[in-house]
């Protein structure tokens, strides 16, 4: 992860060091304003924690601080904004050595599941609030999640590599330390909601919280 | 595309250690009554099969004792249970021939992309470079290990079967009365009520691998309660 924080912090100081004079104030003393069309793009680092079927199936319980996020916004004169997007998690979990049963057989090992998440995905947010330094929205992601799912036992595993139909119902918000920068801290919670209908499973789910920093242009 | 394939084992959780990869597998007949047999035998010695081992390696199996240590856990096993052990000439209710199989595999770890990158392999984001705009943009085309590396590790499997001693006998008796030349697809059937699989990745050290093979066979026992008398 130290990687990731190098950037993070990097964009940090870049953006802190950002003429003041990107951006200039509405006649509403709003300076991201609906009246200056322009792009975002933010990079998170994810944490996860596992919900649904995901969950109950005793598939992986454990949250997962292994992801990331990359997206772009493009915000019109309007209180909207469309753009698009992709992250990439990975779970894991190890079960200790047990036995399992069925009619007629039972096998003792290890079990390791594994779980990685590629959302590709476009996304629509709204922003209800014209604040220069604290800018929430409300927003949803959609698209195909490419999906690779490990159930192993011993040194054997089941694995399904695909792509699922996935949206991302999100909350978030931007605050920018410096009103006129180019520059803000991103924290966000999205619902990510992977459709996969096999097996047990109606869904592969997840809480996932993002915190970032992003660059208004 | 679901398929089950072996793992590229040592990719995986830091954690895991070879024990991690043992598997005791039992399946057994359901309509059978295990209480109908009293009385057992094991082969003299462990069918040894491989494709690597050297004839001098083989030899070796049974001549410093490899052989005996498996076949006797694999009796003490049985008696324990409440079975007796008797010779061939007594008729068996059932008989075990263990057969140890140690193969060489040969697997292929895939690198096919960042995204796919395996668990603690964080490879991906090595590279990022300064663009005079201020702004960062990932440099993808970094992969310390692109494309495929192939290697190779060994495995030892032991089976254990209940073969039916009265469908044995009745084997040979059919291959006695054909002299040996009868159609096979005429041959009366070999009932295996119950089998035993013990498998695991074999490591440096032959003491691990000895240890995890006894207690592989134990948990194949413990498995099957309904084996006891």
């Amino acid at each position: 992860m130290k990687k990731l924080f190098i950037v993070i912090t990097l964009i940090t100081v870049l953006g802190f060091s950002q003429k003041a004079s990107a951006q200039e104030p509405d006649a509403t003393g709003f300076i991201r304003t609906y009246a200056q069309p322009g792009g975002m793009l933010s990079f998170d680092w994810i944490i996860g924690v596992p919900m649904g079927d995901m969950k109950d199936n005793n598939f992986i319980s454990e949250a997962s601080t292994r992801g990331f996020n990359m997206e772009y916004r493009y915000l019109f004169n309007s209180p909207i904004s469309v753009g698009g997007g992709f992250s990439w998690q990975g779970f894991s979990q190890k079960y200790e050595r047990a036995t399992y049963t069925t009619d007629g057989a039972a096998i003792t090992s290890a079990r390791f599941n594994y779980l990685y998440t590629f959302p590709l995905y476009v996304n629509f947010h709204y922003y209800p609030i014209k604040n220069n330094t604290f800018y929430p929205w409300v927003g949803i992601n959609v698209g195909m999640f490419n999906i690779d799912k490990q159930d192993q036992i011993g040194r054997y595993y089941i694995q399904d590599n695909s792509w699922q139909f996935g949206f991302q119902p999100e909350i978030g918000a931007l605050i920018k330390p410096n009103p006129h920068g180019g520059f803000g801290f991103t924290v966000k919670a999205k619902y990510n909601y992977i459709l996969y209908n096999k097996g047990n499973y109606n869904n592969l789910t997840q809480l996932n919280i993002y915190i970032g920093a992003a660059l208004v242009f | 595309m679901i398929a089950i394939l072996f793992t590229s084992c040592y990719k995986v959780e830091d954690s895991a250690t070879l024990e991690d990869y043992d598997i005791t597998l039992t399946y057994y007949n359901t309509d059978f009554n295990f209480q109908s047999y009293q009385t057992f035998m094991v082969r003299d010695s462990v069918m040894l099969i491989s494709d690597y081992l050297t004839d001098e390696q083989k030899d070796n199996f049974y001549t410093e004792g490899n052989s005996e240590k498996i076949r006797t856990k694999i009796v003490n096993e049985f008696k324990a249970l409440g079975y007796t052990e008797v010779t061939t000439s007594e008729n068996p209710d059932f008989m075990v021939n263990p057969t140890l199989t140690l193969m060489q595999q040969t697997s292929v770890a895939y690198y096919p992309g960042w995204w796919w990158g395996y668990p603690g392999y964080w490879g991906w984001y090595g590279d990022w470079y300064w663009k005079s705009t201020n702004y960062y943009y990932p440099y993808w085309g970094y992969y310390p290990s692109w494309g495929a590396s192939y290697y190779t590790y060994k495995t030892g499997t032991l089976i254990m079967e209940m073969a039916d001693g009265k469908s044995v006998r009745d084997f040979q008796q059919w291959v006695e009365d054909t002299n040996g030349n009868g159609d096979a697809e005429d041959a009366p059937e070999i009932d295996f009520n119950w089998t035993g699989h013990v498998e695991g990745v074999i490591g440096d050290n032959a003491k691990y691998n000895e240890q995890r093979a006894a207690n592989g066979i134990s948990e194949a026992f413990t498995q099957s309660p309904y084996l006891k008398k």
